[in-house]
């Protein structure tokens, strides 16, 4: 055990010395540093789906919305009424999570499939009321937004998001392996016996859908400010999707599956920008191969090099439906 | 041991991981000559939807590249083939900015062309003003980008958006003679800008009333409910200000509901071509009265038209020659026009050339002026009706002042 | 009103059409299939090709495009989803949404993205009745619409096949011991549901344009109607269409069009606060501890 924890935190310090050494590893590059800031935002939103899905079983195919709304909060409190930007993000998730009730309280009553597609509608939702709520929103010529002073070169800023990142991984971690997290995944396996234990349902539901919210909504403002412009363009349905993507081609249930998720469908652009029209093929072909070759996400992948170890996974959610497995009925 | 083992992997994958990033195409500048030209070659950036529902504005790179391609076959420029470096930004601001920041920081390209989407411009311009980068013929009526005069940024490859209302609100008020107008816009960055510079216009005009307002969304399929509401406004004529898909909707559904009598008119973007026929309808789509900037491929003599035709349809032969292709071609022309007449190619000096385009007709356009006061470009347009499945110039050209603000011609 | 109503009811049946095609593939083997719409836009091109041809008519081309919906279900069932048929739901949902991408990314390859017309199955003026316009097409996709649910619905209740996907959406145990093959059981009700998508289809093109993004909006109707269906009940969804396309053209008249898309959600979202299992859904019960 003392050797593999050793291990993982030699990985974990290589990746941030790698990253904090980054913007001049590539030469200050803003390009590179946004590319990898991208990353960082995508992985906020999808190690929160991934608490919300992953761990507590509730399928959410709107998480897009949650960004737009952080995009907007983070707009109209800075630049409309000029608050600081210590005070712009926190808002952002606040506003998110509280959002969040308004699809979380039905969410409570709600299973499966039907809670996937109440979600979708909200991610759906969210840049159209962007789009025509001309007053607050600025409609489709969006909104401006200023970097404070101390951070308007990219690279520092470069350095808050990163920061941040950390932060969120850190306390997303926590809360995964918490009493909260534990809670998550008996709720995820079985509601009725999550109950019957004393877990109080429809209350984690909610608490769920809120963490999950607010860190997607502050990744929405860190976005932003990153852009410093803000429109009913970015974060459309299509972001709603990748992120589920992320998290099932990452690894359900894992942090660092959420991360390896973000990075390879943020990367996958990069590459193959340069050819006209191929990035949304690649990208389905991507998903399509790892759901096949390997279910339980990239991150099973570690299991491969490290034969010693096996997986820490926490076994496929449930279904909310009646189970029909092939195996099971042979057996049977 | 293990440990040391083990971490060699992690090493790999991490090593292997900054060597991906690194391969990425980055060049240096060879002494001394500008960002983005080398003895073989000049680089020029484009960036618009190459996918998703707006992906339709494609055709503007292929017009851009299928021009480079022609230039190319005869020499290129100066001795140097023209290289046009595209991405998809798929219409979204935050997307733009960080392939902006890959074009003129890793790509090094010495302009940028053409690029698609007002909101995604806008949340450019900060950036593309700080680098001084030549943006030229952005694909954008917006006055923003010309008015007042940005240093880098030269021309629009789209009529003005206000300069156009006025021209159709004008034919509306003066030449129909219509006293009930309503508007229908489509309810985004194009049309709603076109929409509210209408409504303006149309003030000036004691006897025309804007009797109804309709919006749609430009992936709307169903404009039933759109065409009811014009239908209980009884105008004599609509104004219409979408993109082709749902023009050709809008018609079709007042055509449905028995509504052909009022006049019809429709932004450039969403009339001038050909392809609204098949669209719309042959019948349906008669009789539509659109402005528009560029000639028509059936039927003009004009000789940039006829090169277009051939190395359009010889790069793209499966995509349909009408609009786009021809707005992108067009850019491209004045981009190389500028290029020959620049001495150095330094950004100064290439940009200090626009002020000698004085009503130049080597293009396509009827006429592409600059000055300082004046970075329109494109300032005049022509009116057009749809007949028997041709669309056909009902004017003579119109033009705007910038200077003056005055229009004239027509 | 009456004019508002008759063209609700046209988009209706379209996402009816193709809620149905949803429903029947979700209520025998349990899976949401986001790449419904792209199938169905896949086979209208199909048809198109067919037709630019010129070899075919009209309805020698909608008969081929239907045949290739079959095929293209059986070719996703058999090589892609049958793997993951034991896999988790979510795992399921994220295979179709690969599959949605990797289509729609190739139509965009292969037709390019400029909306083309897709001609009628009836031609003809539109004509007035009691003050309502009306085109034949769109009597067309009304009775296509009826006859079809129909069909389905006496498939479904009184043949043997329709009585296998029956069994084997109630227990796949029991219809195994009953000596079903399930998975051939499967494999005609993809064919089956993808057919009903590519005639969505096929019915929606002279509607929305030839394009490879015309679906999308069909799919998200389809969901919201195969929502108020609760995912299981036949004749539900080709209702919940209906229910769907008229609200929203009625928000959109009295409201504004831009609200139709958001009050559709929340008229779901409220409708499944009440009844969590959707309109014309059964209550479930749990079966599993």
């Amino acid at each position: 055990m003392k050797r593999i924890f050793f291990d993982r935190r030699l990985y974990v310090s290589l990746l941030v010395v790698l990253l904090l050494t980054f913007p001049f590893l590539m030469g200050q590059s803003s390009y590179f540093m946004g590319l990898v800031v991208t990353m960082a935002i995508y992985a906020i939103a999808a190690m929160s789906l991934n608490l919300l899905t992953g761990y507590g079983g509730q399928v959410s195919i709107g998480q897009g919305g949650f960004l737009m709304m952080g995009t907007y909060s983070t707009g109209i409190i800075s630049s409309t009424l000029g608050f600081p930007i210590w005070v712009a993000l926190p808002a952002a998730g606040v506003i998110a999570a509280l959002v969040s009730l308004v699809i979380g309280l039905p969410a409570v009553r709600l299973k499966g499939h039907f809670l996937a597609v109440a979600t979708l509608g909200f991610g759906l939702c969210i840049p159209e009321i962007a789009l025509n709520w001309k007053s607050v929103t600025g409609g489709y010529s969006g909104l401006p937004l200023m970097r404070p002073e101390w951070a308007s070169s990219d690279l520092a800023f470069f350095y808050v998001i990163l920061v941040l990142t950390f932060l969120v991984t850190w306390m997303l971690m926590n809360i995964a392996n918490s009493r909260l997290g534990r809670a998550f995944l008996a709720i995820r396996d079985s509601e009725i016996a999550a109950a019957a234990t004393g877990i109080n349902v429809a209350g984690y539901k909610t608490i769920m859908f809120m963490i999950s919210a607010f860190f997607t909504g502050l990744a929405g403002g860190l976005y932003a400010y990153w852009v410093q412009y803000i429109s009913p363009n970015d974060f459309t349905i299509m972001a709603s999707f990748f992120l589920l993507a992320m998290i099932v081609v990452g690894g359900l249930a894992s942090i660092w599956g959420a991360i390896l998720g973000a990075v390879l469908f943020t990367g996958i652009p990069h590459f193959s920008d340069a050819y006209v029209g191929v990035t949304n093929l690649v990208i389905g072909v991507a998903v399509v191969l790892v759901i096949l070759f390997r279910p339980a996400g990239l991150v099973s992948l570690v299991g491969l090099i490290k034969p010693g170890e096996k997986q820490r996974s926490r076994k496929k959610p449930t279904e909310e439906l009646p189970v029909r497995s092939l195996e099971e009925a042979d057996n049977a | 041991m293990f440990l040391i083992k083990k971490s060699w992997k992690r090493w790999a994958v991490l090593s292997s991981l900054a060597v991906l990033f690194s391969t990425s195409p980055v060049w240096g500048d060879d002494g001394g000559a500008p960002q983005g030209v080398t003895e073989a070659e000049i680089r020029i950036g484009h960036l618009g939807p190459q996918t998703g529902p707006v992906a339709a504005y494609d055709k503007i790179r292929m017009g851009i590249q299928a021009y480079f391609n022609y230039v190319n076959e005869r020499g290129g420029v100066k001795g140097r083939k023209l290289r046009l470096i595209a991405y998809d930004d798929q219409y979204q601001p935050g997307r733009t900015v960080q392939l902006t920041k890959r074009l003129v920081d890793e790509d090094k390209v010495y302009a940028m062309l053409g690029n698609v989407c007002t909101p995604c411009n806008v949340a450019t311009r900060p950036f593309n003003e700080r680098s001084g980068i030549p943006m030229l013929m952005t694909s954008s009526g917006s006055k923003q980008f010309v008015e007042p005069p940005i240093a880098n940024y030269m021309g629009s490859s789209l009529a003005n958006y206000e300069f156009e209302a006025r021209v159709l609100t004008d034919y509306i008020a003066t030449k129909l003679k219509a006293k009930r107008v309503v508007v229908a816009y489509q309810n985004d960055d194009y049309g709603s800008p076109l929409a509210e510079a209408a409504k303006d216009a149309l003030k000036g005009y004691a006897e025309v009333e804007l009797v109804g307002e309709v919006n749609f969304q430009a992936a709307d399929s169903d404009l039933s409910t759109q065409a009811q509401r014009i239908r209980q406004a009884n105008p004599d004529a609509i104004l219409a200000f979408s993109t082709p898909a749902p023009a050709a909707q809008l018609k079709k559904a007042l055509y449905n509901i028995g509504l052909s009598e009022p006049a019809f008119l429709v932004s450039s973007v969403g009339g001038d071509s050909e392809t609204m026929f098949d669209l719309a309808g042959k019948e349906v789509w008669n009789g539509t009265i659109s402005s528009a900037v560029l000639p028509k491929p059936d039927q003009s003599e004009d000789e940039s038209i006829k090169q277009y035709i051939e190395q359009f349809a010889k790069d793209y032969p499966k995509v349909a020659l009408a609009d786009w292709g021809q707005t992108g071609w067009a850019a491209a022309e004045v981009l190389v026009e500028a290029l020959k007449r620049s001495k150095t190619l330094s950004w100064d000096d290439f940009l200090s050339v626009f002020d000698s385009f004085d009503n130049w007709t080597g293009s396509m356009y009827a006429g592409v002026s600059f000055s300082e006061e004046n970075h329109y470009g494109l300032t005049s347009m022509f009116i057009t009706e749809a007949k028997d499945g041709h669309i056909v110039p009902i004017s003579q050209p119109i033009t705007f002042d910038p200077v003056t603000g005055k229009i004239s011609g027509g | 009103m009456g004019q508002i109503v008759v063209s609700g009811l046209i988009f209706g049946c379209v996402y009816g059409l193709a809620a149905l095609g949803l429903v029947l593939i979700f209520r025998t083997t349990g899976l949401v299939n986001f790449a419904h719409g792209e199938m169905a836009m896949v086979s209208s091109f199909v048809a198109f090709t067919l037709l630019s041809s010129s070899e075919f008519s009209y309805y020698g081309a909608f008969l081929a495009a239907i045949a290739f919906s079959a095929l293209f279900g059986v070719v996703v069932f058999w090589v892609l989803i049958r793997h993951v048929s034991q896999a988790s739901h979510l795992n399921q949902l994220v295979m179709t949404l690969g599959v949605f991408l990797a289509v729609h990314g190739a139509a965009g390859l292969i037709w390019g993205h400029t909306p083309t017309s897709f001609p009628r199955a009836v031609e003809g003026k539109p004509f007035s009745i009691a003050g309502v316009f009306i085109t034949p097409n769109e009597i067309f996709v009304l009775v296509t619409t009826f006859i079809l649910s129909m069909i389905l619905f006496v498939l479904f209740r009184y043949t043997r096949v329709g009585l296998a996907m029956r069994a084997s959406s109630q227990d796949l145990i029991a219809a195994r011991l009953m000596g079903i093959n399930v998975n051939a059981v499967f494999l005609v009700t993809w064919a089956a549901g993808s057919v009903l998508g590519g005639i969505a289809g096929l019915l929606t093109a002279p509607f929305t344009f030839l394009g490879v993004s015309m679906m999308f909006n069909v799919l998200i109707m389809a969901f919201a109607a195969a929502v108020l269906a609760g995912f299981v009940s036949l004749p539900g969804a080709v209702i919940g269409g209906l229910m769907i396309g008229i609200f929203g053209n009625l928000v959109s008249y009295y409201w504004a069009p831009e609200m139709a898309l958001v009050c559709t959600f929340a008229l779901i979202v409220i409708v499944l606060y009440i009844r969590p299992q959707g309109i014309f859904g059964e209550a479930q019960t749990m079966k599993k501890v």
